[in-house]
């Protein structure tokens, strides 16, 4: 049987630098998959994925297993971004998003095209369906990103993006709605 | 979560992962092992200092304990005839005030200007003694020519500096002819003979006056009294001179009372000569 995140994470506090690595051996693909789809280049992703990492080794001392470790490591790695995406002049996710909200203007640098639909005409259906994910509003984008790559649930995404349970899950819906939308127009 | 949002996750783990290059890996694990290291650093530094600090203050304290022995005052002087010292029997003279009552004696001689001396390496059997201060001048063999007053001066200059010659002052004694019914010692060692050869050297002419040599022997005492550190000595010396100058009665009063007041206090041969009852 593993030792859960949560153990681990309590025993780099106390001074186990061997239980680190294991759970960054775990995590490390997922979250940078997350950070490298949030943003615009590589170099940016690897400069929050480092800055993440960083905070949580930081932290670790403060850790209190009230909440998953994958929930805890995705806050640091959300408010990573949201400065990021305020450095970059980008509209920060709004708190109170309803069941219509489509959130804030796509990121132009997320894909060549603002419609998912044109994009996944014009190209084969993965890229067609990286390109969907791209053109995604952000907070769209992170509630998929944070279901898809960290295995969060909704309630984990409204934990970790500090958002209500119904905004998490209606960002969630409308991004696997319009993926679903790119992929199936093949 | 249906079966349509399994396969938009199966079409999404279908695309490209992008993994962070090694360098990064490297770069986070090494920082994610600094700070469990940091305990020891935090500690390393006062403990560094705490150990620095106990090793100096042994240090101290062991150069503290040895250095009262370090400092001992070279062998007790012996008596020279014919000195001005007072007749007294108290058995604490200040060697101190003695020296300031008879310095003008040393002073009423011309003082020689200051002549380089000759350094002989004269360590005897007496020198041996564990420690006894090296001298700090010698006296350099005298020219033919050189006046008697200055050759006077400069022996007195000698016992001045240098106490451990003194232990030569009964062959001294003998020489200058003063006592020499009480000069104990039979057969000087090295540094006495040093002392001899040197004295003989700058010996005054036999022209000179008695007084004049009763002068010059004087000062030797005097000087020893500065140098003695220890009241014992400075008894001592006391009870040798009163010996020397046929005072035996109060030399045997004198020496009972140093036993009595120290009775562990192990007298050297070379003293012990020239305090006994005789």
């Amino acid at each position: 049987m593993s030792v859960s995140d949560e153990q681990l994470m309590l025993a780099y506090g106390a001074g186990d630098a061997a239980a680190f690595e294991t759970l960054y051996g775990r995590h490390k693909g997922p979250l940078f998959g997350f950070v490298v789809r949030s943003v615009k280049t590589r170099g940016e992703a690897e400069e929050i994925f480092q800055d993440v990492w960083m905070r949580a080794i930081e932290a670790r001392e403060r850790y209190q297993p009230a909440a998953k470790f994958t929930t805890w490591l995705y806050t640091i790695a959300h408010h990573r971004l949201i400065d990021h995406w305020r450095v970059k002049g980008l509209a920060v996710v709004p708190l109170d998003t309803g069941d219509d909200d489509e959130g804030p203007a796509l990121d132009p640098a997320a894909g060549p095209e603002a419609d998912p639909h044109e994009i996944a005409v014009a190209v084969q259906t993965r890229d067609r369906f990286a390109a969907a994910l791209a053109a995604l509003p952000l907070v769209q984008r992170e509630a998929f990103l944070l279901h898809a790559e960290g295995g969060l649930t909704v309630p984990e995404i409204a934990a970790a993006t500090a958002t209500n349970e119904e905004a998490a899950k209606s960002r969630l819906r409308y991004a696997m709605k319009k993926l679903r939308e790119a992929i199936e127009d093949e | 979560m249906n079966e349509r949002d399994d396969e938009l996750l199966r079409r999404y783990r279908e695309l490209p992962r992008e993994t962070p290059p090694p360098s990064l890996d490297a770069s986070i694990l090494a920082a994610s092992r600094r700070p469990v290291r940091r305990p020891m650093a935090r500690w390393a530094a006062p403990f560094s200092v705490a150990a620095v600090l106990v090793l100096a203050l042994g240090l101290v304290l062991k150069v503290q304990r040895e250095a009262p022995e370090a400092t001992l005052p070279a062998a007790p002087q012996p008596a020279m005839p014919g000195t001005n010292a007072p007749a007294a029997a108290a058995p604490s003279i200040d060697a101190a005030k003695e020296k300031d009552v008879q310095a003008p004696v040393v002073q009423e001689q011309p003082v020689a200007p200051p002549r380089k001396v000759e350094k002989r390496p004269a360590p005897g059997p007496e020198r041996e003694t564990p420690f006894a201060p090296e001298p700090r001048a010698r006296v350099a063999p005298a020219s033919p020519a050189a006046p008697a007053t200055q050759t006077r001066t400069h022996d007195v200059t000698r016992h001045d500096v240098a106490p451990a010659d003194e232990r030569a002052a009964p062959a001294a004694d003998a020489l200058a002819g003063s006592n020499a019914a009480a000069a104990p010692a039979a057969q000087p060692p090295a540094a006495q003979r040093n002392a001899i050869t040197t004295t003989t050297a700058t010996a005054p002419p036999p022209a000179e006056s008695r007084a004049q040599s009763s002068a010059r022997v004087a000062a030797a005492p005097r000087a020893a009294a500065k140098e003695a550190a220890t009241p014992e000595q400075r008894e001592l010396e006391r009870i040798a001179r009163l010996r020397a100058q046929g005072k035996d009665d109060e030399a045997d009063a004198a020496l009972e009372a140093f036993r009595r007041a120290h009775p562990d206090y192990r007298i050297e041969p070379a003293m012990w000569e020239k305090v006994r009852r005789r």
